[in-house]
């Protein structure tokens, strides 16, 4: 079982930064790219077909159709990835919407663009290690994605089995 | 969290072709001795002989948990064994209450305590604060720091578990590798942490549950073993194997001039509950430490900080719900086990099986750690403990050994099984770094557990003699 | 008729002093009509003759058959027998144009007369009498009328002046006091009056005041009147405005006269004006003087008849006169307020146009800021993409790299499926997705030749790094075309106004447009149906404000409620040779068909604290740059479909006229 990460930019450019900057993650988090909403379904399906678990979502506010925050809402709504990590990467959203993604998506962190390379490395191996804790995974495998010391210390719960 | 939150899903783990295996098979082996006449084996052997052999097949695949499996133990043998068994006619059968006590069993009471104050420790950062002081006369050079971590890693595993001892000390040291070059220094320090962790857990009756198997088993045999007493059969051997192991690891992975340096802040709290705590567990492990003076024994010892860390509020309800009950369960699925095959007159049909009479001790003792090894190097200790630790006692029955001696080893030698990530969870923590790889943890695990094998069958029992511990 | 009415007009205007002949017509049935013409024809000697006619059909055929004769006066009798209504009777003598100016005198029998309504209302009735009547009276009658009329309507004729005094009154006097006392002049009659106190009350004195005395104060009891000898008296009232002058030519001679009949305070202050020589006359005074000598009587109410006839005519006047103020001030209170409420519009107006302007220059500023450095980034992707190539080509594995970099940089966009489906194919065929993810991002496919790397870790390194400058460049290049593609449209849509500009591209302007406002559009579909279309010369800044309102208002109707995927048409055309056509069109909900007669109109709408177009300026504004064009715009709209035409002449603004903004 692999952990999860979707990338929902319709801009190319953006989606090609994003992948190159989260590039230490990809060896031990499947990292998955869609520029519209009925992809970004469509991946869903494919990682939970696959028995991989979804644990974070990077979504931009503006997207074609429908908006970031009402897909945001959609995944909050389905329990295959109502718990995954929910962030808003965005160049420009209105405090209304905002709001939405917060109360009903449950919006966990709000990235602005530009990003910071290593601001944005840390906010996910936070949101993996948030993702770990909350839904119960076995942090061995992802260790080396997620903050360690929170990791360490479910493990350090189990005792010698 | 998010707001709508949605019931947790519940997924039913897929079970694994091997664990599909494990179901089926034990089916069998459960069934076969129930339908086959055995001769020389009584009725009730019939019936532990069926459990037993169910018991390996779900340990060894673990085809459900493994503390699963302890408790399917304990209640096939009320079921079967006991006063209260669904189909009689096997003669006299033991209290149902005597297979329920065995989750009651002072050894668990000794380990309540022992979880506890481990708990307690971290709780109040008492761990961390610890390795950073007793770091300090280490710093130096790579090789000594890393001793120094040896060292420590097995002293806090002595008294906390395994694991949560080598997650402590990963979560210390994960940014110290980080900040290595890449290489095998890495792998060095990577792998010397769940080395010491292994080790030092045979140092206590409370430092892993292998101990507390024994221990049981031994107790139940009227044998038993002072908390000391335990530290003076282990902490020899325990030594050896760790300075054997600083210099294999630093040798073959470390050199000299690697730019290491541990050095970690003590911050200690001195909040009043904190206070409390330390004085509380201080007195427990110096009580622990002289039985023979005052003649308490460990498991009452053990039960004092319960009572007195609830009673001061230091540790509450949060703390009981987090302690480590699966491990408890699974030892005393294990002392179960054991007292079955005791009661059940399978011990002698056993050791009746082989004429053992006709191997040299050194032989069979040599034998009996590398099965232990071997086991335990690629299913749980605990389990492999479980298992094995009511066979040797079986068969110390008809050997010119102290029994004592020969539930030991099989404790000791379960620990020294570390060359798979799977054989402890330490090793699946530094497997989890991404710092060793597999071929060098198998590596180390045959040199060091090799070395440390050898050493307990070979030497041991002559040094123990000539200690006169036995 | 007309040849007489045009004889008559003559003789009446331009002739005066020829002695027409006078002829009174009586219309009286015969034998009446003799004794009629026979009395009144004594009354007239030396004015007029007497004609006869029996009925008022014969009296037409009279007058037709004289046209030379000119009628004053016209006795008509209405006897009770007489089947046609006297109303009538008199409209019928009106229809000749003679008889139409005649007085008209009529002579009844009949106690009531309910037939004389229009007569009257017409002023077609000058004196009634009863028939039969005391002799001598008709004749009496018939040359008072014919001497009144005479000196209204022939002034100059010498029969006139020796009937009628200089002063227009007639020479022979009214009978009673006081009808002769009012035909005197004020002054004669006022010295009658005081003549006769002082018969009474032996001499009185003189009283000689200056300029600015205060005869009577207002608010103040008056127990005296004042006879004004000479001089002028002005009556002023006190009022929250201030003094207001009431009376000065219409004062009179015999101040306090009003107060006194009603035992009142003053109403007025009576000042002096000029210097004035009045005789004072207390109440008890007056009261003697009245009782004593009777006549006064008439000589005093004569007198202050006049002056109330002169003041009530002044009031009357003042009341004429308000009302038509009152009138004036409501017109202009009203051409006030619509001034008002355009200048309103019109500072709503300057308000978003000063906000255009701002941001018009604050844009200008930016695209030039961003101009150099952009560029310079542009350039700068160009000079890192030939520099990597030659480093590479002295690298031992510079042909590989090389390739993998050229093929990076001028990767084709995939969908993100596509992209995955490749990744699938990969992975598929190494087995190790996470190796399979990096020869991926390298740009990698081809499942032998990812092999042959995947065993070459070196090889491996660099293909990935020389794919991540490849992407890196292509990236840089894309975005820094596209700033300079937002810079150039923002430096056209701030382009400084002036002179029209020719040769302008109606397309380039819509794109611009709709790259400007990429961010609106998104949600929305774009259907460009652009037609063949000459250059035209127009203030391209103002068109792209003008597609911007129109498409901001397209996308308004759209936000709300559209059903399924909103889409919005552009289509242009070229209707004639001159003119360019540009319609949008969008699948929206319409404009409300009551607010649509007023879409044009400038209204300001806010919603959440900011302007919004909607129907509000926007279309206003658009309007007005159409206009300013020399263009037309139209709208219409049902539910799904609202088009925006807008017309422009290829020669763009009309010379002399500028676009005011």
């Amino acid at each position: 079982m692999k952990l999860a990460l979707l990338i929902l930019e319709d801009e190319r450019p953006v989606r090609e930064a994003l992948r190159r900057d989260l590039a230490s993650f990809a060896r031990h988090v499947r990292i998955e790219e869609a520029e519209d909403v009925p992809t970004a379904l469509e991946v869903i399906e494919e990682i939970d077909t696959a028995g991989d678990r979804l644990a974070l979502v990077m979504v931009d506010h503006r997207l074609p159709g429908t908006s970031g925050v009402d897909f945001l809402i959609g995944l909050a709504d389905d329990d295959r990835t109502a718990a995954a990590r929910k962030v808003l990467v965005t160049g420009q959203a209105d405090q209304e919407d905002t709001i939405r993604a917060i109360n009903e998506a449950g919006l966990d962190r709000y990235v602005a663009k530009p990003w910071q390379a290593d601001a944005l490395c840390d906010m996910v191996r936070d949101q993996l290690t948030a993702f770990v804790v909350a839904a119960g995974v076995d942090p061995l495998p992802h260790l080396a994605v997620l903050d360690a010391e929170r990791a360490l210390s479910i493990v350090r719960e189990r005792g010698d089995l | 969290m998010s707001t709508p939150t949605t019931r947790a899903r519940v997924s039913l783990p897929r079970p694994t072709p091997v664990q599909r295996l494990g179901l089926l098979l034990g089916s069998i082996a459960f069934l076969v001795p129930l339908l086959v006449e055995i001769p020389g084996l009584a009725p009730a052997g019939h019936r532990m002989l069926a459990i037993f052999l169910l018991a390996i097949l779900l340990w060894v695949t673990e085809a459900i948990p493994l503390y699963a499996t302890a408790m399917l133990v304990i209640l096939l043998q009320v079921l079967m064994l006991s006063d209260q068994a669904l189909f009689g006619g096997v003669g006299p059968l033991t209290s149902a209450a005597s297979y329920f006590a065995a989750l009651a069993n002072p050894v668990i009471i000794l380990f309540l305590g022992g979880f506890l104050i481990a708990d307690g420790a971290h709780k109040f950062g008492l761990d961390r604060n610890l390795a950073a002081v007793m770091l300090r006369p280490f710093a130096g050079n790579a090789r000594t720091s890393v001793l120094g971590l040896m060292a420590i890693t097995a002293l806090l595993s002595m008294f906390v578990s395994n694991t949560a001892t080598a997650a402590t000390m990963f979560a210390v040291v994960i940014p110290i590798l980080a900040a290595l070059p890449a290489g095998p220094a890495r792998t060095g320090v990577a792998l010397a942490i769940p080395v010491a962790a292994n080790v030092g857990g045979i140092g206590t009756p409370v430092g892993s549950p292998p101990n507390a198997i024994a221990l049981g088993a031994l107790e139940a045999s009227g044998q038993g073993v002072s908390f000391i007493g335990w530290m003076l059969l282990a902490v020899p051997l325990m030594l050896v194997v760790l300075l054997f192991a600083w210099w294999f690891l630093t040798r073959r992975y470390i050199a000299a001039d690697t730019p290491l340096t541990l050095q970690l802040s003590a911050d200690f709290d001195r909040s009043p509950a904190a206070i409390l705590f330390y004085l509380i567990a201080g007195a427990t492990v110096l009580l622990w430490l002289t039985e023979p003076f005052h003649g308490i024994s460990s498991s009452t010892v053990g039960f004092l900080p319960v009572v007195a860390l609830l009673a001061t509020q230091v540790m509450g309800a949060d703390d009981i719900r987090r302690l480590q009950w699966p491990v408890l369960w699974l030892v005393a699925g294990g002392i179960a086990l054991g007292a079955g095959i005791g009661n059940s007159g399978l011990d002698a049909w056993l050791v009746g099986l082989v004429a053992w009479d006709a191997l040299p001790l050194t032989l069979l003792l040599f034998l009996l750690v590398g099965v232990s090894l071997g086991l335990s190097t690629v299913i749980s200790n605990s389990a492999t403990a479980n298992l094995l630790v009511p066979l040797a006692l079986s068969l110390a029955i008809g050997l010119p050994i102290d029994p004592t001696a020969v539930g030991v080893m099989v404790a000791l030698a379960c620990a020294l099984a570390m060359a798979l990530p799977i054989s402890t969870p330490p090793n699946a923590v530094a497997y989890a770094t991404g710092e060793v790889q597999t071929r060098e943890m198998v590596v180390s695990g045959i040199v060091i557990g090799g070395f440390g094998a050898l050493l307990l069958a070979l030497v041991m029992p002559t040094v123990w003699g000539a200690l006169g511990l036995l | 008729m007309t040849e007489m009415g045009h004889r008559m007009g003559e003789d009446g205007r331009g002739r005066g002093h020829r002695m027409d002949d006078l002829f009174v017509l009586v219309v009286a049935p015969e034998p009446l009509a003799a004794t009629i013409a026979e009395e009144t024809a004594r009354g007239l000697i030396g004015i007029a003759d007497v004609a006869c006619a029996a009925d008022v059909v014969e009296a037409a055929a009279l007058v037709t058959a004289h046209p030379e004769r000119v009628v004053p006066l016209v006795l008509i009798t209405a006897f009770a027998e007489s089947p046609e209504s006297t109303d009538a009777r008199i409209a019928l003598l009106d229809a000749q144009a003679v008889l139409s100016r005649a007085s008209v005198l009529l002579l009844t029998d009949r106690a009531l007369h309910d037939d004389l309504s229009l007569s009257v209302d017409r002023d077609r009735l000058h004196a009634v009498m009863t028939s039969p009547w005391s002799p001598g009276i008709l004749a009496w009658h018939a040359r008072a009328q014919t001497v009144r009329w005479l000196s209204s309507h022939r002034p100059a004729d010498p029969r006139t002046r020796a009937l009628v005094a200089a002063d227009g009154r007639p020479v022979t006097q009214p009978e009673s006091d006081l009808l002769r006392l009012l035909e005197l002049d004020t002054h004669e009659v006022t010295t009658q009056l005081l003549a006769g106190i002082e018969r009474v009350l032996g001499p009185r004195p003189r009283l000689l005041l200056p300029a600015g005395t205060r005869l009577i104060h207002e608010g103040i009891d008056v127990d005296a009147v004042l006879v004004v000898l000479r001089g002028r008296v002005a009556l002023d009232h006190a009022s929250a405005a201030g003094d207001l002058r009431l009376h000065h030519d219409s004062t009179g001679s015999v101040v306090g006269l009003l107060s006194l009949a009603q035992q009142q305070r003053a109403f007025f202050t009576a000042r002096a004006t000029t210097e004035v020589e009045v005789v004072h006359l207390s109440f008890e005074q007056l009261d003697r003087a009245l009782a004593v000598e009777a006549s006064l009587g008439a000589a005093m109410a004569a007198v202050s008849i006049r002056a109330l006839a002169k003041r009530l005519r002044r009031a009357d006047q003042l009341q004429v006169e308000k009302t038509q103020l009152n009138h004036a001030l409501e017109r202009e209170r009203r051409q006030l307020s619509e001034a008002l409420h355009q200048l309103e519009q019109a500072r709503l107006d300057l308000v978003e146009q000063a906000r255009y302007a701002t941001l018009g220059e604050m844009a200008a500023g930016i695209a030039h800021e961003l101009n150099n450095p952009v560029a310079a980034m542009l350039r700068a992707t160009t000079y890192v993409g030939e520099d990597l190539e030659r480093v590479l080509a002295s690298h031992p594995q510079g042909r590989l790299a090389s390739e993998i970099f050229a093929a990076e940089r001028d990767r084709a966009p995939r969908s993100t499926r596509e992209e995955r489906a490749a990744r699938r194919r990969l992975e598929a065929a190494l087995g190790d997705v996470g190796l399979a993810q990096r020869l991926f991002d390298a740009g990698i496919e081809d499942p032998d030749r990812a092999r042959t790397l995947a065993a070459d870790p070196p090889s491996l390194d660099l293909v990935e790094a020389v794919a991540g400058i490849g992407s890196a460049v292509r990236n840089l290049e894309l975005a820094s075309r596209r700033m300079c593609e937002l810079v150039t449209s923002l430096r056209a849509y701030a382009r400084p106004k002036g002179e029209p500009v020719a040769g302008i591209d109606l397309h380039a302007g819509l794109e611009d447009t709709l790259r400007l406002m990429a961010h609106r559009l998104r949600d929305v579909e774009i259907e460009r149906n652009y037609g063949d279309l000459p250059r035209i010369r127009c203030h391209p800044g103002e068109l792209e404000q003008l597609w911007t309102n129109l498409l901001v208002n397209a996308c308004d109707a759209l936000g709300e409620g559209a059903d399924g995927r909103g889409r919005i048409a552009l289509i242009t055309d070229a209707p004639d040779a001159a003119h360019v056509r540009v319609q949008i069109r969008d699948n929206g909900r319409g404009i409300d068909p009551q607010v649509l007669p007023r879409v044009f109109e400038p209204r300001f709408t806010t919603k959440q604290g900011a302007v919004r177009y909607g129907l509000g300026l926007g279309l206003a504004i658009a309007r007005r740059i159409v206009d300013a064009h020399g263009g037309k715009i139209e709208l219409n709209s049902r539910p799904g479909c609202t088009r925006v035409t807008v017309t422009l002449p290829v020669a763009g603004p009309p010379d002399e006229e500028d676009i005011e903004t």
